[in-house]
Formats: C-alpha cells, sequence, structure tokens
C-alpha cells in the first residue's frame, strides 16, 4: 500500500510551491524512491507545472499532472 | 559591512542561480519573502535537491555504460559484419568480423578515422552501396565470399545524415544451396523420364516437362488435379489395393503399369512411387517417376512375332506350329476328334532358285503361302516350315476325305502360274496326309509319317497327294534315311577321297590320278558312289558335296607337288548339277586359284550325256575353263549319245574309253572294233585316250597294240588315300 502525502498549497504564493515540494521531497526521497510513497501536490500556481515536474525529473523521479478546473495536481512517484 | 537587504538579495540571487542549473525557472519575487526565507532554508532544500539530480545522473551514467558494453559485446559477436561510417566516408566504428572480412584482419584503432579507400580493398566496389544506402539488398562477391550488404543512413536531432551504417552477411552457402537448387531445376525439367510430385491429400504440386510430353497433359491441366486423371479405368480396384499396401509397407512401388493419354491412348510406363517424409515421419508428398515404354513393348511384342512367323511369308513358322499341333493333339484326345496334317512340298522350286536367282525365289514362295492362305479355311492353320515345305493343319472333324479335298484344291490351284517379276512360273506340289489318330498319335510320328507319304507323292510323278499307309516301300523310307543321312555328313563331313592312278605306259610313269568320293559312315553300305550320288544330284546336295571334293583333291594335289611327285593332273568328276550351276566356272576358278594349284593340272570329267544336253552351256563353260587351263575329259565315252559335230566344237583334251569295252576286248571282236575305231577317231579329233577298268595283262598289250598306251585300272591299283598313291606313284614301275 502506498502512502500518498498531500500536499495542498492552494491560494498561496509563499512560500514557493516548488520550495516546499522539494523539501517534502527531500525529507521522504528514499520511500516515494522505493515506491512505497508518493507524493500529490495540489495548488493553483500554474508556473508549478513546470517547476516541479523539470525538476523532480533531474533527480530521477517520475511525474505527473492534472488538471482541473483552475487547479492543478501533480503526483511524483519513484520506481524505474 | 553589507546591509541586511543586500544580503537577502544576494541570497535570493544564490538560490536563482541554482534553480537555473538545475533547469528550472528562477523564483517570483512573491514566492519567498524574507521572513520565510532563513526559516525555510531554501540553499539547504535546493543542496539536498542538488544532490540528488547529481545521484541520479551517475546512476544513469553507470547504466548507460553497462549498457553500451552489452551492445559492444552483442555488436562484436555478432554473425555479421558491422561499419559505421561519418559522412565524410571515414571509419568510425566496426565490429570484430568486420575487420577480418573488410579490413584485412587490421586492428580497430587502426582504421578508426581513416577514409574507407585506404583501408578497405572493396570500399571502391562498394560506393554505390554506400552512397544510396537506402536499405536496399545487394549481393556482392568479395574475394570469393558471397555476402549481402545492406547500407542505411542515420540522422541526428536535427534530421541531418550524421553516419551511415553498412551490415554484411555472408551468404556463400545460401548461395551454393541456390546453385545446387539451380542444378537440380535444371536436371528436374530436362529428364527424360516424367517426374510428378503430389502433396499429403493427393495433389499434384509440380510436374517436369516429361509428363506433358509422356501424357499429353499440360502443366496447368496436371497442378492442382490428382493422378487419377491418369486412370485408363482397366485395373479392379484390387490393384490398387495392392498398390497402396506395398507403397505404406515399403515406401515405394516399382512396376509397369498403363495410363490413358490426354487423347485417349493407352501407354504402358515404367513407373516408381516414392513417399516423402518430414522429420517427424509424417507423409509430406509422393514422388512418381515415370518411363514411357511403348516402344519397348513394341518392339517386344515384334521380336515375339518374329520368333513364331516365318519372316518372309509372315506365316507361322515351325516353332509356332509345333506349339499349335500339340495343344490341337491334346484337345483332339480329350474330345475324342480328329485332326489331319497336308504336309505340302512344292515340286522343282530349288530348279526356279538355282536358275532365277534367290529373290526370285523368295518372291515365288510369298506369292505360294498367298495362294494357300486363301485356298485353307479360317479355322485351319497354315504353316512354313523352310525352305519350300508348308503344312495345314485341319482341326474339328478333319476326315481323310476333308483333307484330300483340300488337298485337291490345292494341285488345282498350282496349276495356274504364279507371276513373279513379270515371269509365270509354274510350280507344282506334292502333297502327304496324315490323319489322326489311324496315323499317328503324336506330334513328331504325324509329321513324320506325312513328310514320308509326301515323299512317295512326289517318287508318284509330283503334282499329286499321297496318302500315308504302313505299307509305303522300304525303298521310300530308305531313301528318306538316306538322304537325311546324306545331308548331315555333307554338314558335319563324313566323306572322304581316294585316288586311282592313270599311267602312261610309254613313258613309264604314273602321270595322273582320279579322285573318286567315299562314305565310310554311310548307312546300309551306301559306301560308294553309285549308292549315293545321284540322291545327292536329286537334292542337290552334290553342289556343297562337289566344292568339298575339289577342294580335297585340289589340296592333295597342291601336297603331292610340294613333296616332289611328279603327276600332270588330278581329274575330278563333275556332275550336271554342278555344270548347271549359274557360278560354276568362277566358283571352281576361285577355288584352283585358292589352292595354288595350277590350272593345267586339274582335270573335270563329264559324261557324254552331260556334254550333249546343252552344248551352248558346256562350250561356254568348258571354253571359261579352258582359259585356264583346265583339262576336259569325257567319261565313259561310248555309252551315251554323242553327236561328232559337237564333239567338234567342244574343247576337249582326253576320252575315257568305258570299262564296259575293255572288259570284252578280248574275247569280242566288235568290242574290239569299236575300241580300236573310237581311238582312231579320237587321234583324229587330236584328243588323247584312256582306257578305264583294266584288269589283265592281256587287255593292256591289246590296248597297246590298237594305240591306247594311257590306263587306268585295278591291274594297277585300285583307287586309294592320298599317302598310299604317293608311295605307288613313287615306286612305279614295280620291277618286273
Amino acid at each position: 500500500m502506498t502512502q500518498i502525502i498531500d500536499i495542498d498549497i492552494r491560494g498561496q504564493i509563499c512560500p514557493s510551491c516548488l520550495l516546499l515540494t522539494l523539501k517534502e521531497l527531500n525529507r521522504n526521497s528514499v520511500a516515494v524512491r522505493a515506491g512505497s510513497a508518493e507524493i500529490v501536490v495540489t495548488t493553483d500556481d500554474r508556473q508549478a507545472t513546470a517547476t516541479i515536474p523539470a525538476t523532480a525529473d533531474r533527480m530521477g523521479f517520475r511525474t505527473e499532472v492534472d488538471q482541473a478546473d483552475g487547479i492543478y495536481r501533480i503526483r511524483i512517484f519513484g520506481g524505474s | 559591512m553589507p546591509s541586511k537587504k543586500a544580503a537577502f538579495d544576494y541570497i535570493r540571487a544564490k538560490i536563482d542561480q541554482l534553480l537555473t542549473v538545475m533547469g528550472t525557472l528562477p523564483l517570483r519575487p512573491e514566492e519567498l519573502d524574507d521572513e520565510t526565507l532563513v526559516e525555510l532554508d531554501p540553499i539547504g532544500i535546493i543542496a539536498d535537491a542538488f544532490q540528488q539530480v547529481i545521484s541520479h545522473l551517475n546512476e544513469t551514467n553507470h547504466r548507460l555504460s553497462l549498457a553500451t558494453d552489452e551492445i559492444r559485446a552483442f555488436f562484436d559477436t555478432l554473425g555479421a559484419a558491422v561499419v559505421v561510417l561519418d559522412r565524410d566516408d571515414r571509419i568510425d566504428d566496426c565490429n570484430r568480423r568486420a575487420l577480418d572480412w573488410l579490413f584485412d584482419g587490421a586492428e580497430r584503432a587502426q582504421i578508426v578515422g581513416r577514409p574507407a579507400n585506404e583501408v578497405c580493398c572493396h570500399a571502391d566496389a562498394l560506393i554505390g552501396v554506400r552512397t544510396a544506402a537506402d536499405g536496399a539488398c545487394h549481393d556482392v562477391n568479395l574475394h570469393g565470399q558471397d555476402m549481402q550488404v545492406v547500407a542505411s543512413k542515420v540522422f541526428d536531432e536535427a534530421g541531418q545524415h550524421a553516419k551511415t551504417v553498412m551490415l554484411f552477411t555472408d551468404i556463400t552457402r545460401q548461395k551454393e544451396n541456390e546453385r545446387h537448387l539451380q542444378l537440380y531445376a535444371e536436371i528436374f525439367s530436362h529428364v527424360g523420364e516424367g517426374i510428378l510430385i503430389t502433396d499429403a491429400d493427393n495433389r499434384i504440386v509440380e510436374v517436369n516437362a516429361a509428363v506433358s510430353r509422356i501424357t499429353g497433359y499440360g502443366r496447368e491441366e496436371l497442378i492442382g488435379a490428382t493422378p487419377s486423371i491418369l486412370n485408363p479405368g482397366l485395373y479392379e480396384p484390387s490393384f490398387f489395393e495392392a498398390f497402396w499396401r506395398e507403397l505404406r509397407q515399403s515406401g515405394h512401388w516399382h512396376g509397369e503399369i498403363f495410363d490413358r493419354t490426354r487423347d485417349g491412348r493407352i501407354l504402358p510406363l515404367l513407373q516408381t512411387v516414392s513417399e516423402v517424409r518430414d522429420a517427424h515421419g509424417v507423409l509430406t508428398h509422393h514422388i512418381s517417376v515415370m518411363t514411357d515404354i511403348s516402344s519397348i513393348k513394341e518392339t517386344q511384342s515384334r521380336l515375339d512375332f518374329l520368333a513364331h512367323h516365318d519372316v518372309l511369308t509372315e506365316l507361322p513358322n515351325r516353332l509356332l506350329f509345333s506349339d499349335r499341333l500339340h495343344h490341337v493333339i491334346e484337345r483332339a484326345q480329350r474330345e475324342s476328334d480328329a485332326i489331319a496334317l497336308l504336309f505340302i512340298d512344292l515340286d522343282h522350286f530349288k530348279n526356279i532358285n538355282d536358275s532365277l536367282g534367290h529373290q526370285v525365289g523368295d518372291q515365288l514362295l510369298i506369292e505360294v503361302a498367298q495362294r494357300l492362305r486363301s485356298l485353307v479355311r479360317g479355322s485351319d492353320t497354315l504353316a512354313r516350315l523352310g525352305g519350300d515345305e508348308f503344312v495345314v493343319l485341319m482341326e474339328n472333324r478333319a476326315t481323310h476325305a476333308a483333307a484330300a479335298s483340300l488337298a485337291d484344291k490345292v494341285v488345282a490351284a498350282f496349276k495356274q502360274p504364279f507371276l513373279v517379276n513379270g515371269i509365270d512360273l509354274f510350280v507344282g506340289c506334292s502333297i502327304g496326309i496324315t490323319v489322326y489318330p489311324e496315323d499317328g498319335t503324336d506330334a513328331v510320328t504325324l509329321l513324320k509319317n506325312a513328310d514320308t507319304a509326301m515323299y512317295r507323292a512326289k517318287e508318284a510323278g509330283r503334282d499329286g497327294h499321297v496318302r500315308y499307309s504302313a505299307e509305303l516301300s522300304e525303298a521310300t523310307r530308305s531313301k528318306i534315311e538316306l538322304d537325311h543321312a546324306l545331308r548331315a555328313a555333307v554338314r558335319d563331313g563324313g566323306f572322304v577321297l581316294h585316288y586311282q592312278p592313270i599311267v602312261d605306259l610309254t613313258r613309264g610313269k604314273v602321270i595322273a590320278c582320279e579322285a573318286l568320293v567315299r562314305w565310310p559312315d554311310a548307312p546300309a553300305g551306301a559306301h560308294m558312289p553309285d549308292s549315293f550320288i545321284p540322291l545327292a544330284e536329286e537334292t542337290r546336295l552334290i553342289v556343297p558335296l562337289g566344292d568339298w571334293i575339289l577342294g580335297e583333291a585340289l589340296a592333295s594335289m597342291r601336297a603331292w607337288n610340294a613333296s616332289g611327285l611328279d603327276l600332270d593332273y588330278i581329274s575330278v568328276n563333275i556332275s550336271a548339277v554342278q555344270l548347271a550351276q549359274p557360278d560354276f566356272p568362277d566358283r571352281l576358278i576361285a577355288l584352283l586359284q585358292e589352292s595354288g594349284v595350277p590350272g593345267r593340272q586339274l582335270q573335270i570329267e563329264l559324261t557324254e550325256n552331260v556334254l550333249m544336253r546343252d552344248i551352248e552351256l558346256c562350250t561356254w563353260v568348258l571354253m571359261h575353263l579352258r582359259e585356264h587351263g583346265i583339262r576336259v575329259a569325257i567319261d565313259d565315252f561310248g555309252t551315251g549319245y554323242s553327236s561328232l559335230s559337237y564333239l567338234k566344237q567342244l574343247p576337249i583334251d582326253n576320252l575315257k574309253i568305258d570299262r564296259s569295252f575293255v572288259r570284252d576286248i578280248l574275247g569280242d571282236a566288235n568290242d574290239r572294233a569299236i575300241a580300236a575305231a573310237v581311238i582312231g577317231l579320237a587321234r583324229t579329233l587330236g584328243l588323247d585316250t584312256i582306257a578305264e577298268g583294266i584288269e589283265s595283262r592281256e587287255q593292256q598289250e591289246l590296248l597297246a597294240q590298237i594305240g591306247c598306251d594311257k590306263v587306268q585300272g585295278y591291274l594297277y591299283s585300285k583307287p586309294v588315300p592320298a599317302d598310299a598313291l604317293a608311295i605307288f606313284v613313287a615306286g612305279y614301275p614295280v620291277p618286273a
């Protein structure tokens, strides 16, 4: 059973969506890489749909972006 | 000391720099205020993230490195040669096989970066393939190796032509297989035998040209059909059952079979059918090889016909007739039937054959066969036994009356001449009749008795028929026996020559000898010529016998000459039959020349009657012989009918006074006078005389008185073998 770590940062610009996500991701990086956890970011900041996947990707994670009614969901998960 | 704002601006700038390095966007000012900044530890977060980026990169590199190694290993061990070239036709990379096949075993390091045509001798030959590099396959031969080469272009991200990859596969074995297949295909199509292949459903999948030729069906008509289209409809189902059974059991079937061609002909074929199974033993095909044997069959049946029929007349021959006769007798035995045989011999056929030649004789036989065919019923068998002998076998209650009736018809029919080569030939026939079971119960007896009856018919004057009877004269029977014995003796050599010396009293020496034939093993005491020469003349056996006598006499003469015996000539009796042979002079001269004896050392003796019979022929023959020096004597002079004018014109050397005059010369004055007259006549005509049959000295002296000094008789010597004669001649005269 995969643990889902929710980061809901709707209606907030500061601190940066990217930094908050990275902080959480760093903290749980081992679990996410192992596939036992994944992080789901919910935000209304459109830029985040570019910056988060780009960075997570460099770090060796996979991402998935969903959009509904101006709300974005970015899923970050590991595995090969 | 920087201000707090300046310090925070510095921190923000570095955070942005780091984010940019990480490949993401810098922060917007509102994303991080001064209060949150220190608390959040943004640089710490980014540092952590950065470390993961680096780890990830390292891991990726590692995996890439492993993959590259794998690919390299695969590349090198590939059964094909791979060469990668850059855009300037330089070698970029290649695998180990390529080094072997294309670069002469060089090391990779030696050729990478070098232009292709510098390091590979085949580069120029392949330039076309490289330039096109369109993925098309090309077959090339590089130093004896058959290869297939494919070249393709590799494009970079910008879509530009970056590299060219060439793949070489060795197809030598494949090419060899192709050549073999081609060879087999040639064989298949050109071989004279028809080859037909069916699949597991018995459908024809392949045929060669010979099958079409043999069966008359085109390829299109055969492919897809089953072999049953060739079925002639002649065979019982049991034949096919046996066929399939044997095929299943042994995998093969071989034998003669009849097929029906497209145009309905029945064709005899020699056929072999074989099963083809795959590696698992499953039946996949049948191969059928067929040879048209109709011409062999034709030849066979022609040979068969020839073996049982007379070639000239196409009538059944002795062999076939004999079979038939046996068969008919067996049936007659079972069914108590009666059968009759007519043995037909042509009269004077040999005369015609001798005087007009064999071509005429043969044609005559064909005509005779035709005429006989027309007289004989369908249920009777007519056959030619050989020579001029024919036989008719009558079946189905054949009585003597019926046989005699047929014989009468035949005799009557033969009264009409046969027209051969524009000449009318009259040929009579003598017919002997036997009836089963009275005249014999087996084939041999019936034929033998018919033969005897036929002989009797001949004796009775020919042109008629005689029924066999047990009372037929002993003379006829023994004559037949003698005839057979004589034939055998002529064929196998049962004769000897004895020689009687002829003495010249004046010269006091043996001047010649007369050759006389003896038959030591003759049946019934027929040793002397009088007993068998007449029969030999009748049957024309005298011709081969006469040839033998001449040859033997000349051989003796040659031997005597060689041993120094001094004889003037050897004298040989010649019969009218021999003289009548058209080639007699030529044959005689040939024998003479073969022997090497001079012509004047040979004398031929002819009786008066022979000479007088055909004066022109004799004149011609004797003149011809005279040219070669051959002497001529008239034998038995005084006993025949000579015309003096004829005597004058014939080329003669000697007169031999018959012994009958000599015998009575002492007692009978008339004989004495006649002898004197003959001697005087001879002298006038320029001929010499020899007296035959001298037995006493008184006879000799009297003859000498009246002018005959050449003598022959028992007083001097009876006829003796060659060596005894030589001894006599050497020892003559015997001292008194």
